[in-house]
This record gives C-alpha cells, sequence and structure tokens, in this order.
C-alpha cells in the first residue's frame, strides 16, 4: 500500500526534472535568504551587544536554522489553499473515484518536498560550517543531527494537520482562506518563525506553552542549537508526538465527517 | 451488476429571502433542493447505458453516487456487491470513472510517469502493467505520446491517455462524464469504438452520460432519461425512438407556400415550419401516400425523407415532460 505513495515521490522529483531552471533557483534560494538575514542582524546588534540571552552568533546561528526548516515546512502552507480549491472546483472527485486516501496523498507530496529540502539544508549547513562561517560553531554530530530532523518532520506534521484541518472546514464553510490568514499570523507570533520566543515578554512565552505553534519552529531550532536540556529536549520531543497524535485524530475525524458532506461542485 | 434502489440526493440552497437575525447571520438559513429525487434501476453485466438529461437534471450527480464520490440522501446502490460510498477503498479497485472535462494526468510530466504512479494506485505488478500498456497502448496507437509530457498533448491524444491511463486495472464498471466532451468527429469516434470493443470482448458495463446525442445514439442499446431529478424513460433506444413507425420528411418550398395544407389527416404532423422549409412526421405506411400528394403541388421544390432523429424524440419528451 505505502508503494502508491513514494511513487508521489518520483512523481515529484520527475516535476523538478522539469522545471530544471526552477530547482537552481531554489538551491540559490537559501543562501541569498540567509545574506539577507545576516546583514540586517549586523544593523541591530551595532547597538547591542546581546538581545535576551542571545548573541549576534546565537542570532545569526538560530535564523540559519530557521531558513533551512522553513524551507522544508514552508510547502505545507499551501495545502489549505490546495485542499479548498479541490474541494470548491470539485476536483477531490478525481481522489475520491479512485483508490487513494486524500489525507495520506497529500501530506506525501509535501513529505517528499521536505525531505528534499531539509537533507539540502543540511548539507548546506555542514558546507556553511567548515567553509563561511566556521565561528558559527554548530556542533554537527550524527546525533544531534537526527534528533533535529526528528523534530523538524514532527514541526511539519503539526502545521500540516494544522493547515489540514483548516482546509478540510471547506466542506461546511465555502471559504476558509481568511481564517487560514489568522492561522499564518498566529504561527508567525508562536512559533518562533519571527524572533526567538525566549526573547518574548514572558506572557506571550506563557501563551506559547500551551499552543502548539512553538513546536513548528523554535524547538527543532533550539535541539540543534543546543539550547534544550536532556530533560528540557524530552519534554519537547515528547510534546510534539502528543500534538502530532491529537491534532491527526481531529484530522481524520474531520476529514471523515466532511467528506460524507461533500457536495462535489462544477460538474 | 448496478442496483439503484429509490435513491435520492438533496443540496442545500441558501434562502434568497429570510428574516434578519443575530441566528440567521451566523447560520444562513437555507432550503434542500432535490438534485435526485427517488430514482431505481437495474445494470446487467456487459449492458451499454446512456444516461441523458439536460443540464441540472441530475445526470452527473447520480453518476457521483454510483461511483462513490457522493454519498446519497436516502436509497440504497449496491454496484458488484458493494455499497460505493462505504466501501470505496476497495470497490474503486474494481472500477474506473473517466471525466470528460477533468484530467486524472500529472501535467508537467511525461505520459509514461502518470501511468507508472497509477499502476501503484491499483497495485498492479510490473509483469501485468506491461502486458497491460502494450495492449492498450497499441490499441489506441498511443505509444509515440508516452514519453511526451502531458501539457504538450492535443486535447484527443490527451483523452486517450487518460482512457489508459484509468483501465490500466481491467474494471469490470466504466462511468463515463461526458467523456468526448470538446472532441473532433475522429477522436470521438475513435474513443466510442474502443469502449465498444472493450463492452464486447471482456463484457465490461458501460454507464455514459453525455450531452452529444448521437453518441448515445450510436453506442447505446439503453437509454435512461432523467429530467430534474426524476427517471422518465428506461428503456431500449429503439422503441423510444419509434424509428419503425415514423418517418421525417424535410420540405423546400416557396416563400408562398403554407405547409399547414399538407395535413390532411391524422397520420400526418407538422413539427416545424420555416419561411423556405418545413419538417413533417408521416407514419411509415403512409409515406408513399404523401408523396404522392406532395409531388403534385408546384410550390415543392425539394424533399428529404428521414429517420427521425433521437434529439427530435428527447425535445419532444421534455416538453411533455415540462407540461405535466
Amino acid at each position: 500500500m505505502i508503494i502508491k505513495y513514494l511513487r508521489i515521490a518520483k512523481v515529484e522529483f520527475e516535476k523538478t526534472k522539469e522545471y530544471f531552471l526552477n530547482f537552481i533557483g531554489q538551491i540559490i534560494y537559501l543562501p541569498m535568504q540567509f545574506l539577507l538575514i545576516y546583514f540586517l542582524w549586523k544593523f541591530v546588534y551595532s547597538y547591542n551587544s546581546q538581545i535576551g540571552n542571545y548573541s549576534f552568533n546565537d542570532m545569526i546561528e538560530y535564523y540559519l536554522i530557521l531558513t533551512i526548516v522553513q524551507s522544508a515546512i514552508m510547502p505545507v502552507g499551501i495545502i489549505t489553499y490546495e485542499e479548498w480549491n479541490d474541494i470548491n472546483q470539485g476536483n477531490l472527485n478525481l481522489y475520491l473515484s479512485k483508490p487513494l486516501f486524500y489525507p495520506f496523498y497529500l501530506c506525501y507530496r509535501k513529505i517528499v518536498l521536505f525531505l528534499w529540502n531539509i537533507i539540502f539544508g543540511i548539507l548546506f549547513l555542514i558546507f556553511a560550517n567548515i567553509t563561511i562561517l566556521p565561528w558559527l560553531k554548530i556542533t554537527l554530530y550524527i546525533y544531534n543531527i537526527s534528533l533535529f530532523i526528528l523534530s523538524s518532520f514532527l514541526g511539519f506534521m503539526i502545521m500540516f494537520n494544522l493547515f489540514f484541518i483548516v482546509g478540510t472546514l471547506t466542506f461546511w464553510v465555502e471559504n476558509v482562506l481568511t481564517l487560514r490568514d489568522n492561522v499564518w499570523n498566529m504561527i508567525k507570533i508562536f512559533s518562533g518563525e519571527i524572533l526567538p520566543i525566549a526573547i518574548f515578554p514572558s506572557f506571550i512565552k506563557k501563551i506559547s506553552v500551551i499552543l502548539p505553534f512553538q513546536y513548528i519552529y523554535y524547538t527543532p531550532i533550539s535541539v540543534l542549537q543546543g539550547k534544550l536540556t536532556n530533560e528540557q529536549l524530552l519534554d519537547s520531543i515528547g510534546f510534539q508526538i502528543f500534538w502530532v497524535i491529537f491534532m491527526s485524530i481531529i484530522s481524520l475525524i474531520m476529514w471523515k465527517k466532511g467528506s460524507v458532506n461533500y457536495t462535489s461542485q462544477g460538474g | 451488476m448496478i442496483k439503484v434502489s429509490c435513491v435520492s440526493k438533496t443540496y442545500k440552497v441558501p434562502k434568497k429571502t429570510y428574516k434578519r437575525s443575530l441566528k440567521n447571520i451566523i447560520i444562513k438559513p437555507y432550503t434542500e433542493v432535490y438534485a435526485v429525487n427517488n430514482i431505481s434501476f437495474n445494470i446487467e453485466e456487459g449492458e451499454i447505458v446512456g444516461f441523458v438529461g439536460l443540464n441540472g437534471a441530475g445526470k452527473t450527480t447520480t453518476i457521483k453516487m454510483l461511483s462513490g464520490i457522493l454519498t446519497p440522501t436516502n436509497g440504497e446502490i449496491t454496484v458488484l456487491g458493494y455499497i460505493p460510498y462505504k466501501e470505496r477503498r476497495e470497490y474503486t479497485k474494481k472500477i474506473s470513472v473517466l471525466m470528460g472535462q477533468r484530467s486524472i494526468l500529472f501535467y508537467d510530466i511525461p505520459v509514461i510517469e502518470s501511468l507508472k504512479f497509477y499502476k501503484d494506485v491499483y497495485e498492479l505488478d510490473n509483469n501485468e502493467f506491461k502486458d497491460r500498456l502494450d495492449y492498450l497502448s497499441g490499441k489506441l496507437n498511443l505509444s509515440s505520446l508516452l514519453h511526451i509530457p502531458v501539457r504538450k498533448l492535443s486535447l484527443g491524444q490527451r483523452m486517450k491517455c487518460e482512457i489508459v491511463a484509468s483501465i490500466l486495472h481491467n474494471p469490470k464498471v466504466i462511468f463515463l462524464d461526458e467523456p468526448t466532451l470538446g472532441l473532433d468527429i475522429i477522436s470521438k469516434q475513435e474513443i466510442l469504438e474502443f469502449f465498444r470493443y472493450l463492452n464486447q470482448n471482456f463484457k465490461t458495463t458501460i454507464f455514459l452520460t453525455t450531452h452529444d446525442i448521437s453518441d448515445i445514439d450510436r453506442f447505446c442499446k439503453r437509454i435512461i432519461i432523467i429530467d430534474k431529478g426524476k427517471i422518465i424513460y428506461d428503456g431500449d433506444i429503439n422503441t423510444i425512438k419509434e424509428r419503425d413507425k415514423f418517418k421525417i420528411v424535410e420540405i423546400t418550398h416557396t416563400n408562398s407556400f403554407d405547409a399547414n395544407n399538407l395535413i390532411t389527416c391524422n397520420e400526418y404532423n407538422l413539427i416545424s415550419k420555416e419561411e423556405y422549409k418545413s419538417k413533417i412526421r408521416v407514419k411509415k405506411d403512409k409515406l408513399n401516400e404523401f408523396i404522392d400528394f406532395v409531388l403534385h403541388e408546384n410550390d415543392i421544390l425539394d424533399i428529404n425523407i428521414n429517420t427521425i432523429s433521437l434529439e427530435d424524440i428527447l425535445n419532444g419528451i421534455y416538453e411533455r415532460s415540462e407540461h405535466d
């Protein structure tokens, strides 16, 4: 059964081959993105030597890793739109009339991009660590890289489920894109995508503990930066697993209920 | 093989006028309309059935319920012993759904990659896939297209590839929803002939909806007509056409001629009347008498004798249904 979903990886790879120029664009995206962040924080740190418990080096490290995690997780952001479009345009018919499970199909397509981008990102990190940015001193052992990949994957699954749940609401509410935009903003604030959560005021830190968002970006970055004690590491990954299971159950229940409600518009 | 019993499907449509209140702002009031209303029919193995109706009559809703995409509001459907919407995963391995206006191929990459994807979706082994692909691509003459990206194919070529992807798994039942939409006459002919071949050689049951009445006329022995969600005819296509009983006589005449003068008895019916042309339906056993009569009219310039078209018959049925 799994083979058909693995085949999706091949299809995505073939698409990349068809648009080779786009692929080259993706390769140079990471260094370009990082360069912008570097100059921005260089300017900010010219007035302060320390922000919260983040030195300039810590901050650059944070955003370097964030850029990599973002490139792997971000493709999931389009899930709500794809689902909304498939339900409203009636393209869902094609998946429902085949022995395919649509939520898995969507998820596997994005997993392929996740693996592709995280592997490329780690290679870039290793290259950067030993060549142009040796002063960053990110310790890269197989152990912490493996934990980083695991934590990033769990972050990916949390984000997938969030956007999938919003997309599934299309079965009941015709336009979910505004809600999607609000979820985007929540993610931006509480996931560590704009700033590390550790430098936020304490009330935001308290709120973010009970929300799933910080486990998307902040946790995987902290894992690789070595900012967590063993106990915190276990707790964080444990919470990530909890959120993935909890949200996957919600996703599947909503999908089951919603697909019965499906009215297949558009002929 | 296909059993449809007292099936209805309703949709929620927002009410056009309603009392303004907080409750109604939060949850908009709606009414339920029937897309399909209490329909029943059975289809045996190896039948080709044409499912005909005007836009919004309930054709596509029915085909979607039969293929497991939609859940009926009331009634029971079984196809090949499965309840489509409940046993979707197993059921969809045995059937195929081809929708003329939607593509199941990956747009950006060569056709063969999509076919390999569907090989895995339908869990075919490599030998099975190779045999089936050789056979189908030979039959539809598309071996040279397999390595071309889908976006570079013409509509006719793409449709043939869609067919191969849809029937790789040798389905027992094929649901065709407007499969010839937008195709030229040659491609349309080739595709319908191919489905006829499958039906004759593999006893594949085919359920076809189309706007193109000529497709139904050439392809189907049985026709089901649906109008406003209700079945108004289910039976042999020749019976409905009364092909053996009547002929259509098309007369070209001068401007001053009044075609009503030709209607001298109950066996002649004036169907349409234009400035220079009139159509008259004549009982077949009265045809000689009628032609003899017409030939003596000086204002008549030309005569054509045709079999009644299915389109004319359907128009008549829809008009009668409208009055009822």
